[in-house]
């Protein structure tokens, strides 16, 4: 006990050495608070195959879709192709739904709870879409944009040129969530809102519930495939065909990778419910949409609409100011703007990547552990500082050789002079640790505060996190500090007296 | 007939100085119980050399320290500290105080390190601070305190574990003359009145007068005869 006391005492006493040394911890702290706060690990549920995100979503579709309470307000006249299999309003295109919505705040939102949007474009359209946009300079100076037909049959004509394989949505809901508490959120929170949703959507949770409990998968996984239920295909009565959730159809699909919204990242944090709002939108090959089709008795894949990911979402303003005025008579929606009015607060989710093909294709092998560089980067910052310390220590040990010999000539053992230095180390390596953790912890909250950002995120970081860089922090400074503290139980008194 | 508690048979230390030196060569004693025994000598005779071998901060390349049947040689450098903290007390030339701590915490450091709790070991330190009439200056820090101060502080560090022998190196030689007579006495006291074995290196001839032995070496040896008794 002796020893630990005077390992505090030297800590204190030698302020010039020990403040670089929790400095230099403080540093490394700080870089791993600061990985930490923005670590999807910090984050559950995000994992790293499914990380494919489009936060830059621009969907362009022929309707004018809900954007606020109004709209959903059952005595509102809302148009009938707003409804889950309903008729479109005119025959000239074909229904099908880009991603559920979710009624949030008073806001329509991509979610998956609240209905559906509609869209009504036809393939002719779909192409003069992609050709206006990859014809418009304006717009591909701006933002390098890459178009992705949704539902897009395999044997369509691009008008862009472009051959082989291509991706197409098949709705799908975040698995994680499970059928009854689906159907709760149905029947308790939307059901009683009005008229916008019916039996069907309680079908297509059936789908939901397929992934879930058939496979006894937490999330969808690129490789596996699903078995689930597709809606049927009907027809309206003017003739136009749409999805029949009201009758679904037994099916299989290979899963070849997984897209979800930004809204994955406004965590909902709810212990019956550990998920978040989610768009599951599963990728699947140009094949299984030919199977879809069949499936539920397309005569052809429908063509849907078109979603254009941007980029860079800083940009998404502008672009969606370009393409507006480049469509005038289409309804332009971007998604980032509707997760910012879903949040309640006028920001949007941090940035998300463009899903290429080569990330399409590294999906494809199941990882069972999700990789976590983060680790990888908390490791090398306090090898780092730990360094630091040990080399203050060793410094401050060769001045205080003569001390160290005096404690060993009154009776002190080898192992009592390095608990002293042990110590030494390790509360300059707390001390540093506080110091690097809560003032990025404060700054970290001040600014997700400042942004607006939801609340979830904020809590992320809990004290757990400062337990695990306080643990690291240590950890790492007892394994560097041996070094100094062994150099101390090779000195005799007498030349640690001599030499001092 | 009294035997020795403390022998050196045989002990020879050298040091390797850009050529061989030998320190100690070939040195026999015997300390006996109750003995105030001064070594003296010219600088480089190897006095200091032989106490430290003798309280076991030294190993020798060749012979053996023995104490009351413990050989130094069959001890480890953690059953020497063990050995010191019991049984012998160290008295430097520069008090080799700790700086940081008031003298009270440095005369209980050895009974800390001796696993006694942190009360016990200053109500102790008073105690050893009383005696060598330190008392009011207990809170000071070394620097805070003369060089007799600091000596003295330095003898009740050394008598904490009330060890059998005490050992001194030099000690008054950073003293005055005024100084160096206080501390001689102190050390005729403490041999007289605690029964300490005590064990001087001095040039100073002011422990003559206290001591029952004065050993004289020359050259890493003890004058004939002086070794044994």
């Amino acid at each position: 006990m002796a020893f630990v006391v005077l390992g505090l005492v030297n800590a204190r006493r030698n302020l010039g050495r020990s403040a670089l040394a929790v400095a230099s911890m403080a540093v490394a702290a700080l870089v791993v608070t600061s990985l930490l706060s923005l670590s999807t690990s910090a984050h559950p549920g995000a994992m790293l195959p499914e990380r494919f995100l489009l936060g830059g979503d621009v969907i362009i579709t022929g309707l004018k879709l809900a954007s606020g309470a109004r709209d959903l307000d059952p005595a509102a006249s809302l148009p009938d192709s707003w409804r889950l299999g309903r008729a479109p309003r005119d025959g000239a295109g074909i229904w099908a739904e880009i991603v559920p919505w979710i009624w949030q705040y008073g806001y329509l939102a991509p979610g998956g709870e609240g209905g559906a949007a509609g869209l009504f474009l036809t393939p002719e359209q779909v192409d003069g879409i992609i050709a206006g946009l990859a014809a418009n300079p304006r717009v591909r100076a701006a933002l390098p944009v890459a178009m992705i037909p949704v539902l897009e049959p395999a044997d369509s004509s691009r008008a862009d040129g472009r051959t082989g394989p291509v991706l197409g949505f098949l709705l799908g809901r975040d698995p994680a969530l499970d059928r009854e508490t689906f159907g709760r959120y149905l029947s308790e929170d939307l059901m009683a809102g009005g008229v916008y949703l019916d039996g069907s959507d309680l079908a297509r949770a059936a789908v939901v519930d397929a992934l879930r409990s058939q496979r006894g998968y937490s999330s969808v996984y690129p490789g596996m495939v699903l078995s689930c239920l597709v809606p049927s295909m009907s027809e309206s009565p003017e003739g136009t065909p749409f999805f029949d959730y009201s009758a679904p159809k037994e099916a299989q699909f290979p899963v070849v990778g997984a897209i979800r919204t930004p809204t994955e990242l406004q965590l909902v944090d709810d212990a019956l419910v550990p998920t978040y709002w989610g768009t599951g939108a599963i990728l699947v090959s140009d094949e299984t949409l030919r199977l879809v089709a069949e499936e539920s008795g397309l005569s052809r894949a429908p063509v849907t609409a078109v979603a254009v990911r941007a980029r860079d979402l800083v940009n998404v303003k502008s672009f969606v100011a370009e393409i507006r005025e480049a469509f005038p008579g289409l309804t332009v929606v971007s998604v980032a703007e509707l997760v910012a009015a879903t949040s309640g607060t006028g920001s949007i989710a941090p940035l998300l990547s463009e899903v290429t093909a080569g990330q399409v294709a590294g999906s494809l092998v199941p990882r069972a552990v999700p990789l976590d560089l983060d680790l990888v980067f908390a490791a090398i910052a306090f090898t780092i500082a730990a360094l630091l310390v040990a080399s203050n220590l060793l410094v401050l040990l060769t001045a205080r050789k003569r001390e160290i010999g005096v404690l060993r000539a009154i009776g002190a053992r080898a192992a009592d002079v390095a608990v002293m230095v042990v110590t030494e180390a390790l509360v300059l390596t707390a001390a540093g640790c506080f110091l690097g953790y809560w003032p990025v912890r404060l700054l970290s909250t001040i600014a997700l505060v400042s942004n607006r950002l939801s609340l979830g995120r904020i809590a992320a970081l809990t004290l757990g996190h400062f337990g695990m860089v306080l643990g690291m922090g240590l950890g790492f400074a007892a394994l560097f500090a041996l070094l100094p503290a062994v150099a101390t139980t090779r000195l005799t008194c007498t030349e640690a007296l001599r030499n001092g | 007939m009294v035997s020795p508690n403390l022998r050196a048979v045989n002990l020879t230390k050298t040091y390797h100085v850009n050529e061989l030196v030998w320190a100690v060569r070939n040195l026999y004693l015997d300390i006996f119980p109750g003995d105030f025994a001064v070594v003296t000598g010219p600088s480089g005779s190897g006095k200091s050399t032989l106490l430290h071998l003798l309280a076991g901060l030294d190993r020798p390349i060749y012979g053996e320290v023995v104490l009351e049947g413990s050989r130094y040689s069959r001890l480890d450098e953690d059953g020497l500290a063990r050995l010191r903290r019991r049984r012998i007390g160290f008295v430097y030339q520069f008090f080799n105080l700790v700086s940081y701590l008031s003298a009270l915490d440095n005369v209980a450091l050895p009974l800390q390190f001796a696993g006694q709790p942190q009360h016990q070991a200053r109500s102790k330190a008073s105690e050893l601070l009383a005696l060598v009439d330190l008392s009011p200056r207990r809170r000071h820090l070394p620097s805070q305190l003369s060089g007799g101060e600091q000596q003295r502080v330095a003898i009740a560090r050394a008598l904490a574990n009330d060890p059998d022998f005490l050992m001194a190196d030099e000690p008054t030689g950073n003293l005055d003359s005024v100084r160096t007579k206080e501390i001689a006495e102190l050390f005729a006291r403490l041999n007289r009145e605690m029964h300490k074995t005590v064990i001087v290196v001095s040039h100073s001839t002011e422990f003559h007068p206290y001591s029952n032995r004065v050993l004289t070496m020359v050259d890493g040896r003890l004058a004939d005869g002086e070794g044994r008794s």
